[in-house]
């Protein structure tokens, strides 16, 4: 893998050149989810493909498993990018394999509840659960996804543990994994090239068979002549992830965008395509995480082991599809870094708490955003850099959810047996009993910034259906106005999807780009 | 005529004497704040060194600055973690981090704002601590990410040390690079 980086199909532009005059069958945008398993499909159909990417190559070998040099490395604004008032983290990749690269495995099929509500009130068509069963399969087989057999650590056994104490649902998660030595390390990239990410499986095999890598090079905008793109302009990023002022010319027949949520809406805005509904960038959903803090009585070494391999979907539909929201728990690794920096509190007392770093459980609920009309997501704009952000306003429909999801997890974490719990709050404090806890909770106001809230499942905003009137492309990932344009990635989802996304994205964009290889061959 | 930086340096010291709680300056090393060093860095600025100089040894408290001491790590290292860390921020939060260390650095402001001395060297540690929790409690949303930002910066940027992982017991990825 680590040669791909001395391989003549792969371009750094922050310091390489373009072919001149080259024009590519098709563009991708994004190695993500969504682009590299395109990447794949498109050019074993014989097109010749480029696929562009703003952040650096980096593989097993760049990991150091640590964070001062994971997040500048292999995250969007360097682990800070945050909602417009602050109130939500927002964690995505940027490097090749995009959010494949730092994610944290765990891999499950579109639940049928959300496949149905988006065929019956969005208007998608083609994705009924029968319909991409096969491309479940597909991309199952191949990234190796399977459950996971080895015994759960400790912090996710937690989990387990407190959810069968309750007679609540748990199951074990199925990962993308081959070889995994169980290291918890996912989000700082894995250094033995277990995870089956795009890093490792589809962009490679890309490259092998004739794609060119383009790599620190963000597309910019497109350029287009009535209803077709003709081609599109890149700017060289600099070491500091910064997008320098200069811009290229990479010419193509046909543009797949696949530069993930936020970032797809991001480049259409920035093209002013038009847009007479309003709707790019519209509905981005977050999958809002919410999380309570536990203090156990033995070493939970949370650092350590498959990050996630536990779940619960006891809550996720709670109140049907559409009634109050529902919501899905896990649990997240814990490294130092993002750790005690979410802890929020300072001096003594903050390091007081890190002395039981180890001791550290902690519980998540996702909760599934965009069922109910008082969900609508988040709008992405443009700053006074034309540099994507997202304006995401937490309302009461969400904080419901969010005072119910910590109830469930401190009740959880005691019945697991949790010395104390102290959910993610500045008004929070350390509740040593069950009652106390619910007492505590229970009087919390939710507000922005005071109520910790986080996301690693940024959807939406670039929304397929069948009609325009609700919808960026069509039901094929094709464009409403642009002939030569389709959008593969987690930005056609119109709702999010009460799961982690990544296999939906892959299948979706497998069942897509198959199609569209099609077409243009 | 004096350099805006040497007038700082000499505030420092001059003020500090005359202060009767404990000066921040007098938890870290006084050279620390003697020597601040002009284009060192992407980001900071002389006056910004000052700033996160005062407030970080507050932030972090006593125990971590001991582990510092213990491990030989300068202070003055969280002011290069801090600054590494911003210049890969975006361009818009780059621009709101400056705004926010302008405002605290501007008398005015801070008198309104931060309701409280007149200097960030001559603060005493209570003071800096009463600030940072007028912030954090705040009714108004702007102070609180004010706080914030301020508060995760510091903390992140010491737990990105490798030397201050004892104090949190945490041994380490498990493959050494
Ligand atoms: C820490 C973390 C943990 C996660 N854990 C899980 C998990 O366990 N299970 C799961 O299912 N999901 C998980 N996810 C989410 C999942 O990885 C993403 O939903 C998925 O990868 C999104 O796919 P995508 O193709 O839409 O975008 P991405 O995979 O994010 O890819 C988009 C790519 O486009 C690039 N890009 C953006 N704009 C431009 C531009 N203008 N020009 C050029 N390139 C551009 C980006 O740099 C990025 O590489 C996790 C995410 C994170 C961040
Ligand atoms: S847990 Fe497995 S997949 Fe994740 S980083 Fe470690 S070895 Fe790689």
């Amino acid at each position: 893998m680590t040669s791909l980086k001395l391989h003549k199909n792969h371009i750094d532009l922050s310091k390489d050149t373009l072919p001149i005059n080259k024009v590519f069958d098709v563009v991708i945008v994004g190695s993500g989810a969504g682009g590299g398993i395109a990447a794949e499909i498109l050019v074993q159909s014989g097109l010749s493909v480029a696929i562009v990417e703003e952040g650096a190559f980096k593989t097993a070998a760049d990991f150091t498993l640590n964070e001062a040099q994971a997040y500048p490395d292999l995250y969007q604004e360097a682990m800070s990018r945050k909602t417009k008032d602050k109130g939500i983290t927002v964690m995505q990749g940027r490097t090749v394999g995009g959010s494949t690269t730092v994610n944290w495995t765990s891999s499950f099929r579109t639940p049928e509840k959300t496949l149905n509500h988006w065929s019956e009130v969005h208007g998608v068509s083609g994705f009924s659960s029968e319909e991409l069963a096969p491309w479940f399969k597909k991309v199952e087989q191949q990234l190796n996804i399977s459950p996971w057999p080895i015994p759960p650590n400790e912090n996710n056994s937690i989990l387990e543990k407190g959810a069968h104490k309750l007679g609540w649902s748990a199951a074990r998660i199925p990962r993308n994994v081959r070889g995994c030595a169980n290291l918890g390390y996912c989000g700082m990239g894995c250094p033995i090239d277990a995870k089956q990410s795009m890093l490792v499986t589809t962009i490679p095999a890309a490259v092998k068979a004739g794609a060119t890598l383009i790599t620190n090079a963000r597309c910019q905008k497109l350029i287009y002549r009535g209803e077709v793109v003709e081609h599109i302009l890149l700017s060289p990023v600099d070491k500091n992830h910064q997008a320098k002022n200069s811009l290229v010319k990479l010419a193509c027949n046909y543009v797949v965008l696949s530069a993930g949520a936020i970032g797809t809406p991001a480049i259409l805005m920035r093209s002013k395509v038009p847009d007479p509904r309003a709707l790019i960038g519209k509905r981005t959903f977050l999958h809002p995480v919410t999380s309570v803090l536990a203090d156990m009585p033995d070493k939970v070494n949370a650092f350590y082991g498959a990050p996630q391999s536990v779940y619960s979907d006891e809550f996720l539909w709670r109140d049907g599809v559409t009634g109050k929201i529902g919501y899905k728990l896990e649990v997240p690794p814990i490294h130092p870094v993002i750790g005690s920096s979410i802890i929020p509190v300072h001096g003594e007392p903050h390091s007081q708490m890190m002395k039981r770093f180890p001791y550290f459980h902690a519980s998540l609920a996702l909760l599934r955003d965009g069922f109910n009309e008082s969900s609508i997501g988040g709008q992405v704009e443009l700053d006074r850099f034309n540099e994507p952000l997202l304006d995401y306003k937490a309302n009461g429909y969400l904080w419901e959810g969010v005072k119910s999801a910590l109830l469930n997890m401190a009740e959880l974490q005691f019945a697991a047996g949790a010395k104390r719990i102290r959910p993610f709050h500045m008004d929070a404090q350390w509740a040593t009993t069950w009652p106390a806890a619910k007492t505590m909770i229970e009087s919390l106001k939710h507000q922005v910034v005071r109520t910790s809230l986080f996301s690693a499942h940024v959807m939406g905003g670039c929304a397929f259906g069948d009609s325009p009137d609700n919808s960026v492309v069509d039901s094929t990932g094709k464009s409403h106005f642009f002939n030569n344009l389709s959008v593969l990635d987690g930005s056609l989802f119109p709702t999010s999807l009460g799961v982690n996304p990544q296999l939906t994205i892959y299948a979706i964009s497998a069942k897509l780009a198959s199609g569209l290889s099609e077409r243009l061959k | 005529m004096l350099t805006r930086r040497q007038l700082m340096i000499w505030s420092v010291s001059s003020l500090a004497a005359f202060s009767g709680g404990t000066a921040v300056y007098q938890l870290i090393q006084k050279e620390d704040f003697e020597s601040i060093e002009t284009d060192k860095y992407q980001f900071l600025t002389d006056s910004d060194q000052i700033l996160f100089l005062s407030i970080a040894p507050v932030v972090l408290g006593d125990t971590c600055l001991k582990l510092w001491t213990q491990q030989n790590v300068s202070f003055k290292t969280i002011l290069t973690l801090i600054d590494n860390a911003i210049v890969n921020f975006s361009k818009r939060s780059q621009q709101e981090v400056r705004e926010l260390l302008d405002i605290l650095w501007n008398r005015a402001a801070k008198l309104l704002v931060a309701r409280v001395w007149t200097s960030w060297t001559d603060a005493d540690a209570t003071t800096i601590n009463n600030f940072l929790q007028v912030w954090r409690e705040s009714w108004l949303v702007t102070l609180n990410q004010g706080y914030q930002a301020l508060q995760q910066l510091i903390i992140a940027a010491y737990y990105s040390k490798t030397e201050s992982w004892s104090l949190c017991d945490y041994p380490g990825p498990p493959i050494q690079r």
